[in-house]
């Protein structure tokens, strides 16, 4: 059975990114079952562990907005949240047999696309972890492994404001003349814009039927637990609330830490 | 006397970006960003830690970043330990 938690600070980012990291340490020391967790942000960027502020936010156009600068602990490329945004993550067992890797960027992305297909669009994967439909990406995923426990997370564009996303993320020269486009704002679209009929509501349960699907498993609602919670407020704590963590490049804590 | 040096290089799957600190043609210090992938997480600064000392011969360059991948059990996703390296030289040959 696959656990859902609708569990979510929308106007704590930092509370937010805690909580993902929080449900898969509780995964990997088997304190919580198969989690797929559905969640949003009301304003933030989030960037990926290998990234600095600095290159990837115009901290001034965040600053004047109320844009808040998140640091998560997977790779990736920064995104930027509000409340037209949908947050997925997964944090699973793999089956016996099957590699992690090819089971988060193989199989557990057949989720996503299952969701696309399931709202009536044709999506695609490029560029390992992009989902596009048409040109346009609409997911961007980004995962961790820790032996055989796979972590998966993206954010899905619904009804995001675009207009905020391409001014608020910088693009780098090189990767503009590798993409032949002039804008981010250009290479993403929200599903609303291709078709008006879906929401916020709709792509949710896309999510759940898509995953639910693939990891052929039943799902069940249900509330964090007190350990979870214990493990997220520690890492809000020492970890996501402080700037260095934020807006440095630190290490990640090990999970060893923990 | 110390130099620092920036470059980057976009690779299949990631933009590369690297910052060098170079004396007496030695690797004073690395630092890899970007949004490439590379699992687990923590291999990259295992990574730079292992490029600290390192001289700048484009061949010793190339060879230590293998070795580095390798011994820091780097799984990269979408780019190779030869992407860090072209980034590596744009830095040295802007510099």
């Amino acid at each position: 059975m696959l656990r859902i938690l609708f569990s979510e600070t929308p106007d704590n980012p930092w509370m937010n990114l805690a909580l993902e990291e929080a449900f898969f340490i509780s995964r990997i020391k088997e304190l919580s079952p198969n989690i797929l967790r559905i969640w949003r942000n009301k304003n933030a960027v989030v960037i990926g562990v290998f990234q600095k502020a600095e290159e990837e936010v115009d901290l001034e156009y965040a600053e004047k907005n109320g844009i808040a600068v998140v640091r998560r602990f997977t790779s990736g490329g920064a995104v930027y949240h509000d409340l037209g945004n949908i947050n997925f993550a997964l944090s699973v067992k793999a089956p016996l047999g099957k590699r992690s890797i090819d089971f988060l960027y193989n199989d557990l992305l057949e989720g996503v696309l299952e969701a696309l297909r399931i709202l009536g669009f044709n999506p695609r994967k490029e560029n390992v972890n992009d989902i596009v439909v048409g040109d346009r990406k609409v997911v961007g995923v980004a995962g961790s492994i820790r032996k055989e426990y796979v972590f998966i997370h993206g954010s899905m564009l619904v009804n995001t404001n675009l207009d905020v996303l391409s001014r608020v993320l910088k693009i780098s020269k090189k990767k503009l003349m590798d993409k032949k486009v002039n804008a981010v704002k250009y290479r993403v679209t929200n599903l609303s814009q291709v078709n008006p009929k879906i929401g916020v509501r709709e792509a949710i349960n896309a999510i759940i039927k898509g995953f639910s699907k693939t990891l052929e498993e039943e799902t069940y609602l249900d509330l964090p637990t007190e350990k979870e919670l214990r493990i997220a407020e520690r890492l809000y704590t020492e970890k996501y609330s402080r700037r260095e963590w934020n807006m440095t490049r630190m290490k990640p804590y090990t999970i060893q830490a923990w | 006397m110390e130099k620092t040096l920036v470059g980057e290089h976009k690779a299949r799957k990631g933009l590369v970006r690297v910052k060098l600190v170079v004396s007496d043609n030695t690797i004073v210090h690395v630092e890899l960003t970007g949004d490439f992938i590379i699992h687990p997480e923590e291999a990259l600064w295992c990574i730079e830690d292992k490029m600290k000392g390192n001289n700048l011969d484009e061949k010793d360059i190339l060879d230590a970043l293998h070795k580095a991948f390798d011994d820091c059990e780097a799984v990269p996703v979408g780019f190779t330990y030869q992407d860090v390296y072209k980034a590596i030289i744009n830095a040295l040959s802007e510099g």
